[in-house]
C-alpha cells in the first residue's frame, strides 16, 4: 500500500492542474454564459492526455473542479461517453447525466439537457448490449422545464416529463460506475475549492476594531477542520474505489456518498466563514454552493 | 498510489480478526459488564504471538510498520475493543520506553515480554494537569542514591497488571520533565487504587495511581534527568492512530454484530451511511499509518486528520447502528450498548477531537503551533 501518486498519476495531475489554472480567470464568464463551455473543453482536452484508468480520470477530474465543475463535468461526460458509447456524442452526452449516474432509476422521467438542444435523448447501452443510438423526440407540450441553478457552465435544463418515453436502455456496469466515480471526483475538487477559499478568507479578513485576523478565533478553526476531515475521508475512498474499480469494480456507492456529503458540508461552511461576501457573485462561494447543490441533485 | 495490502500485512490481520472472533469476542460483554479487566485476554494475545508488535526484529519482536500495527489492533478491537486498547497503550509504553533504556533495561523489559507476557503502561495524565506531558505535578525527590516519588496519576491503563510503568515526574531540584521505569510489583508506595468504572473501555483497568514516597533507585531515571523529550517524542504518531484504530475496530464491533442480527439489509441510508463512514475512516487511517512510517510534512495533518474521523466515524456508526437494531424491534442489546460507550473512548483520548481540529486548523492556515 502506498499513498504517492506514481510518476504516470502525476502527469494527469499536473496537466490537469496547469488547465484548472488557466481557465480559473474566465470561470465566472463560463457560469454566466459570456463564453462557451465547449471551446475550453477542446482546449482541455487536447492538453490532458486520455485517461488510461479510472482513478487517472478521477485525478484529473478533480483537478478541473476546483476551477469548474461544469467543465469538470463536461470532460468526463465526454470521456465516458467515448470509452463507453459513440465518439460522436460529444458534449451531447449531458442529456443522459441523470441517468448515466443513477442507471435509470424508477419514478419520473428526468432528462438533462442543454439549453437550445431540442429534446435530444441520448441512449447508451454496454458495449456488449444493443448498439448505440441518439434517439430524439420531441419536447411534450406537459413537460415541465427547470434551469438548473448549479453547474450552469453546461446550460443544462431539467424536463419532467408527464410521458416516459426514454428507452430504459442505459449504461449498467463499467460506465455507470466510471461516471458516478468521476461524478465523485467533481464533488471532491469542489469541497477542495470550498475549503481553500474558506482558509484564504480566514487568513485575509480582521475583525475591527481590534483588526484581529479571523483565523486567531478557533470556532472558525474547528468550522474549517471538520471540512478538512470530510474532504479526505472522502478523496481517499474515491481514489481507492477507482483504483479497485480497474480490478474488481468495489466501493463505488461509497465514494460517491462521502463526496456529495463532503462537497455539501463544504460549500456550505465555505458560505458560512465569508459572510455577507459570500453572497457576491465577485467571489466564488455563492456559484461553489450552487454547483454542489447541482451536483448532490445530479447524485441521485 | 497503490491500494492493496501486502502480504504479510493481510496474513496478520486474518490471524488477527479471528483471534478476535474466536478468543475476544465471547467474553468482550462479560467483561464490560462485570469491569473485570482484560489480562487474561491479553495472556491469550501473548500466546498467540501478537504481543511484542513494536518490538524490534533483531530484539525479538515482530517489529510490524505501522501500517500493520493499526490494522492489527482495529482487527482486536472489533471482537474486544478494551483489549486492544490495553495491547495498543501496551506496544506504545514498550517501545517508548525501549528508545531510552539502558541495555540492562532493555534486556529485562523484553525478555519478560517475551517469556512471561510482561506488560507495560504509561503514567503520564494527572488529575489536574491533564495528558499534558510536559507539566506532571508529581514531584521527584532526591533520597540518598534514588528518588522518592509524589503525586497522582489517572487513567493509567493497564496499571493493575503492568510490569513495567513509565512514570513522568518533575523534579525538586532540576528544570524539565523525567521519565522513571517502575516496576510496580516490587516498589512500595505504588499504589494502584482499582477505582476504575468508566463510561466506556470499562474492562481496562485504567485505574488511578497514587504515588506514595514511591522510592526507585538513580538509575530508574530514563535518559538524562529532566529531559524527557527524547521519550515522548519517541512515542511519536503511533499512539494516536493506535487509538483511532481500536475506534474504528469498536464500530466495526457494532457492524458485525448488526451482521449477526441479519440486519445489514436492504439497503437503507442508515446502513449506506454507515458503510461509507467506515470506508472513510479505514481509508484515512492506513493513509496515516503509511505516513507516519515515513515521516514528512504531510504527516503532521494525516494524523490528527485519520484520528479525527476514526473518532467521529465510530461515534456515528454506533449511534445508527443502535438506530437500526431498534427500528427492527430490538432494545438494549449488550454488544451494541457496548460498543455504543466504548466507542466514545477515542474521542477524548489523547489528541482529542478538540485538537485533532486545532492541528488541523492550523497547518491548514499556516500558523504555528
Amino acid at each position: 500500500m502506498d499513498c504517492q501518486l506514481t510518476p504516470g498519476q502525476r502527469r494527469f495531475v499536473d496537466a490537469a492542474r496547469i488547465e484548472a489554472e488557466r481557465v480559473l480567470p474566465i470561470v465566472a464568464a463560463l457560469d454566466a454564459g459570456g463564453l462557451e463551455l465547449a471551446s475550453e473543453l477542446r482546449r482541455v482536452r487536447q492538453a490532458v492526455p486520455a485517461p488510461m484508468s479510472a482513478l487517472e480520470l478521477v485525478l484529473a477530474v478533480e483537478q478541473l473542479a476546483r476551477a469548474s465543475a461544469s467543465l469538470a463535468t463536461a470532460f468526463w461526460l465526454v470521456d465516458v461517453a467515448g470509452r463507453f458509447g459513440p465518439k460522436q456524442i460529444e458534449l451531447a452526452a449531458v442529456e443522459g447525466l441523470r441517468r448515466l449516474l443513477n442507471g435509470g432509476l424508477g419514478g419520473p422521467d428526468i432528462a438533462v439537457r442543454p439549453a437550445g438542444a431540442t429534446a435530444v435523448v441520448t441512449v447508451l447501452s454496454s458495449p456488449i448490449g444493443p448498439a448505440f443510438g441518439v434517439a430524439e423526440r420531441p419536447s411534450a407540450s406537459g413537460d415541465s422545464v427547470h434551469e438548473l441553478s448549479g453547474l450552469r457552465g453546461l446550460r443544462l435544463t431539467v424536463t419532467m416529463s408527464v410521458e416516459p418515453d426514454i428507452p430504459a436502455v442505459w449504461p449498467v456496469g463499467d460506465a455507470q460506475r466510471w461516471a458516478r466515480l468521476a461524478h465523485a471526483a467533481v464533488c471532491v475538487g469542489v469541497a477542495q475549492r470550498a475549503l481553500d477559499e474558506a482558509c484564504q478568507h480566514l487568513v485575509d479578513r480582521v475583525k475591527m476594531p481590534e483588526n484581529q485576523p479571523l483565523s486567531t478565533f478557533q470556532g472558525l478553526r474547528f468550522m474549517v477542520a471538520d471540512v478538512d476531515a470530510a474532504v479526505e475521508g472522502a478523496r481517499w475512498p474515491l481514489y481507492a474505489a477507482a483504483a479497485a474499480l480497474d480490478q474488481v469494480g468495489d466501493g463505488v456507492g461509497d465514494a460517491v456518498w462521502l463526496a456529495t456529503t463532503a462537497v455539501q458540508l463544504a460549500t456550505t461552511t465555505a458560505l458560512q466563514i465569508a459572510g455577507g461576501t459570500g453572497f457576491s457573485p465577485d467571489k466564488p462561494f455563492e456559484r461553489l454552493a450552487r454547483d454542489a447543490w447541482a451536483l448532490v441533485a445530479l447524485s441521485g | 498510489m497503490e491500494f492493496a495490502l501486502d502480504s504479510q500485512t493481510q496474513i496478520v490481520e486474518d490471524r488477527a480478526r479471528r483471534f478476535a472472533r474466536e478468543v475476544l469476542a465471547p467474553r468482550a460483554n462479560e467483561l464490560d459488564r462485570t469491569g473485570a479487566g482484560v489480562d487474561e485476554q491479553l495472556r491469550a494475545v501473548h500466546a498467540a504471538g501478537l504481543f511484542e508488535l513494536l518490538i524490534d526484529r533483531d530484539e525479538g519482536g515482530l517489529g510490524v510498520e505501522p501500517l500493520l500495527f493499526v490494522r492489527a489492533i482495529r482487527a482486536l478491537a472489533s471482537g474486544c475493543p478494551s483489549t486492544a486498547l490495553c495491547l495498543c497503550l501496551h506496544a506504545v509504553s514498550a517501545a517508548t520506553l525501549l528508545v531510552a533504556a539502558r541495555p540492562d533495561q532493555r534486556r529485562k523489559v523484553i525478555d519478560g515480554i517475551r517469556h512471561d507476557g510482561a506488560v507495560c503502561a504509561v503514567a503520564v495524565s494527572e488529575p489536574r494537569t491533564g495528558a499534558n506531558p510536559n507539566a506532571p505535578e508529581t514531584l521527584a525527590v532526591r533520597s540518598g542514591d534514588g528518588y522518592l516519588l509524589s503525586g497522582v496519576k489517572s487513567f493509567v491503563t493497564n496499571a493493575r497488571w503492568a510490569s513495567f510503568v513509565l512514570v513522568a515526574a518533575v523534579h525538586e531540584d532540576l528544570p524539565g520533565v523525567s521519565h522513571f521505569l517502575v516496576e510496580p510489583f516490587s516498589t512500595p508506595g505504588f499504589e494502584v487504587c482499582r477505582d476504575w468504572s468508566g463510561f466506556g473501555m470499562r474492562a481496562t483497568g485504567s485505574d488511578r495511581v497514587v504515588l506514595d514516597r514511591c522510592r526507585v533507585a538513580g538509575d530508574a531515571v530514563l535518559g538524562e534527568p529532566g529531559k524527557s523529550a527524547q521519550v515522548t517524542r519517541s512515542r511519536g504518531p503511533v499512539t494516536p492512530l493506535g487509538q483511532a484504530a481500536v475506534s474504528l475496530g469498536a464500530a466495526e464491533n457494532a457492524v458485525s454484530r448488526l451482521a449477526e442480527l441479519d440486519l445489514l439489509a436492504p439497503e437503507t441510508p442508515a446502513r449506506r451511511e454507515v458503510r461509507a463512514r467506515l470506508a472513510a475512516a479505514s481509508a484515512l487511517l492506513d493513509r496515516a499509518a503509511i505516513h507516519a512510517a515515513r515521516p514528512s510534512p504531510a504527516t503532521q495533518r494525516a494524523v490528527p486528520e485519520a484520528k479525527l474521523v476514526c473518532d467521529t466515524a465510530a461515534i456515528r456508526i454506533a449511534d445508527l447502528a443502535d438506530e437500526i437494531a431498534r427500528s427492527a424491534g430490538i432494545f438494549g442489546d449488550p454488544t451494541l450498548d457496548r460498543c455504543r460507550r466504548d466507542v466514545r473512548a477515542g474521542a477524548v483520548m489523547t489528541l482529542n477531537a478538540e485538537v485533532c481540529r486545532d492541528n488541523i486548523a492550523r497547518s491548514l492556515l499556516g500558523m504555528g503551533k
